[in-house]
């Protein structure tokens, strides 16, 4: 019984029913509210902040390094002889998420390769930067250290980018 | 009228547009700079000149020259169905009114230079406070038929809320302003600032806002909602009503809505200057004082001082750095000194012939006009300045409450200062 006489408030209008009178004065709350806006102001201005203690970074001519991890465009190594390493396991492919790498396999005569790719292609711009190629991949052959954002392009066929391409990418931290 | 007062007239003109038209595009940057520092941000600081090869960005001082070119070279939209005439003339309506007002506010103090009278003020109309009023409540058409002639229903919407809040607000501006209007007798605004010379209590400049602090805090508040900035900007709201009344808006006249706001923040600062801060007068000291070249001296230092630290925190320059407190100092040390020198230097030397002797003939009047000038320039960037971080503090009403603030609250409280007022003043006389 006492259950069901249970009071619904509705609070459509103010919420100044549990208030103080001197909260429902509102200016000393404005007046501090002013200040704690003013003493930011004048910190700012006369403090010895300088531009960059805003936590700005003025991006063209200021850049963060990346860090060690950090994953752009993709590139093959290299073996020694300057083929790439890649043997066309099609690991990569099965892994990614976004089904961008593309790769056609053809036979090598070396008995310890065997296979290597005719065509490798991977679309830039399905490429989603997840890293998973690399995590598959069981020879090292694909990595995505290369530092480089893809940039901006004019048609979707030049983000396609083919085996050349991404031999040609070099790694910011040596070439392997 | 003479030759002589026709000219001084268009003078006169041309100074007050002239002063609102440099403060308000600065001020339009001022708010974005301000707001950063206040904020913990850096504010805008791309746009720039090349020039041999630097790029001079002035601290994001050219952003009201970009932003003024951006707007005349964009498409100017004019809604299909909307009524053209109107949509044509409404942004020129907001900007009128508000510089309209100008025209009675007095700028700096009444010479007597070369043999004329100079007023410092385009008109100095009995009724000045009426004006006034009437101007203030011009204004509205602006924004209301701007948001109905455009045929959008946000607009109409954001012309709904303004014409009922600013009509709301008016009522309690006039009321709060009354209580003023009691105590000094009179509705010119060049008596206004004359009574508020000296000291009151002994202690106190015998400034309205002493006079009248009630009175004060309530005008500011419905000053505040005539300009329609945040926390009253509900007729634009965006989150809302997208942008209110000049949703339809593009181009250069969006821009004039734009400038007008800020036009309208600059009059208000200097109406409020006018009738709480003593105008162009100097705190405790009576008028006569901007004859005595130590007081002239003294009150030079710290505007022309105040001046340049203004200038200097405008282009960003790092107050902590030595030399820049030095150039303060002596750009304030050499206003003060030019002044003092200009006040007192016929006392000293003795009437001259020529040029010069007319010159320095007229060094008080002169002086009087200089110091006036900054005296009420500095009151009207200090009071900007407020105006614009509050603006940014506070966030908005919902349109209830400012319903509820300006008849429930604002209202009420203007009759009983008015009251109280009546009161005290037939006790003191
Ligand atoms: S990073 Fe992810 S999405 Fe991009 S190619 Fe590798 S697996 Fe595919
Ligand atoms: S890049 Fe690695 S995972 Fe992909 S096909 Fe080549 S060897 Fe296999």
């Amino acid at each position: 019984m006492a259950e069901s006489k249970k009071e619904i408030k509705t609070y459509i209008s103010d919420a100044s029913d549990d208030m103080t009178w001197h909260e429902r004065l509102y200016v000393p709350a404005l007046a501090k509210g002013f200040g704690v806006f003013a003493k930011h102001f004048f910190r700012n201005l006369l403090g010895d902040k300088e531009e960059g203690d805003t936590g700005t970074i003025q991006y063209p001519e200021q850049k963060i390094a990346y860090s060690e991890r950090w994953r752009g465009a993709h590139r093959l190594t290299k073996r020694p002889d300057g083929s790439t390493k890649c043997v066309a396991c099609m690991m990569c492919s099965t892994a990614c998420p976004a089904q961008c790498i593309h790769i056609i396999a053809k036979e090598v005569d070396d008995p310890n390769v065997e296979k290597a790719p005719e065509v490798f292609v991977i679309d830039e711009l399905r490429c989603i930067f997840c890293g998973m190629c690399v995590e598959a991949c069981p020879k090292d052959a694909i990595r995505m250290d290369t530092g480089i954002h893809v940039p901006a392009m004019y048609s979707r066929e030049e983000a396609v980018w083919d085996l050349d391409k991404l031999i040609s990418n070099k790694g910011v931290r040596g070439n392997v | 009228m003479t030759l002589a007062e026709v000219i001084i007239r268009l003078v006169m003109v041309a100074l007050a547009i002239g002063l609102l038209m440099s403060i308000a595009p600065l001020l339009t940057w001022g708010e974005r700079k301000w707001s950063a520092l206040a904020q913990d941000r850096v504010g805008p600081n791309r746009a720039a000149i090349e020039l041999a090869g630097k790029s001079i960005t002035l601290n994001g001082l050219l952003y009201p020259l970009a932003d003024g070119l951006k707007m005349i070279f964009k498409e100017d939209f004019m809604p299909t169905r909307g009524e053209k005439f109107l949509h044509f003339v409404s942004p020129w309506l907001a900007v009128f009114p508000a510089l309209a007002v100008v025209a009675v506010i007095p700028l700096g103090a009444r010479v007597n230079l070369f043999g004329h009278e100079i007023p410092m003020q385009v008109a100095d109309l009995d009724a000045g406070i009426l004006y006034l009023f009437a101007f203030a409540s011009l204004s509205v058409y602006g924004s209301t038929l701007a948001g109905w002639a455009s045929n959008n229903k946000y607009g109409l919407l954001g012309s709904l809320r303004t014409s009922s809040m600013l009509i709301s607000y008016e009522v309690a501006m006039g009321l709060t302003l009354v209580g003023l209007m009691m105590t000094v007798g009179s509705l010119r605004l060049s008596d206004i600032v004359e009574y508020q010379q000296g000291t009151m209590l002994g202690f106190l400049p015998r400034w309205g806002i002493f006079m009248q602090p009630f009175g004060a805090l309530l005008f500011f508040v419905s000053a505040f909602a005539e300009t329609k900035r945040a926390p009253f900007d509900l007729p634009e709201a965006e989150s809302e009503l997208v942008a209110g009344y000049f949703i339809e808006y593009s181009g250069m006249k969006f821009g004039m809505f734009y400038l007008g706001e800020f036009v309208e923040v600059v009059t208000g600062a200097c109406l409020f200057a006018v009738l709480f801060f003593g105008g162009w007068q100097l705190p405790w000291a009576s008028s006569e004082a901007y004859y005595n070249p130590l007081v002239v001296g003294i009150g030079g230092f710290i505007s022309t001082a105040y001046l340049v630290f203004f200038v200097i925190t405008l282009l960003g320059l790092p107050l902590r750095d030595p030399r820049i407190q030095f150039a303060i100092a002596a750009g304030g040390f050499l206003g003060g000194a030019g002044l003092a020198l200009l006040s007192g230097a016929e006392g000293l030397l003795g009437p001259k012939g020529g040029v010069l002797g007319l010159i320095l003939s007229n060094g008080p009047e002169l002086a009087k006009l200089l110091m006036s000038l900054m005296v009420f320039t500095m009151k009207i960037l200090i009071l900007c300045w407020f105006h614009i971080l509050l603006r940014w503090t506070y966030p908005r009403f919902r349109y209830d409450q400012v319903m509820k603030l300006g008849w429930k609250m604002l209202l009420p409280a203007a009759l009983v200062n008015l009251v109280v007022t009546g009161i005290v003043l037939l006790i003191i006389r």
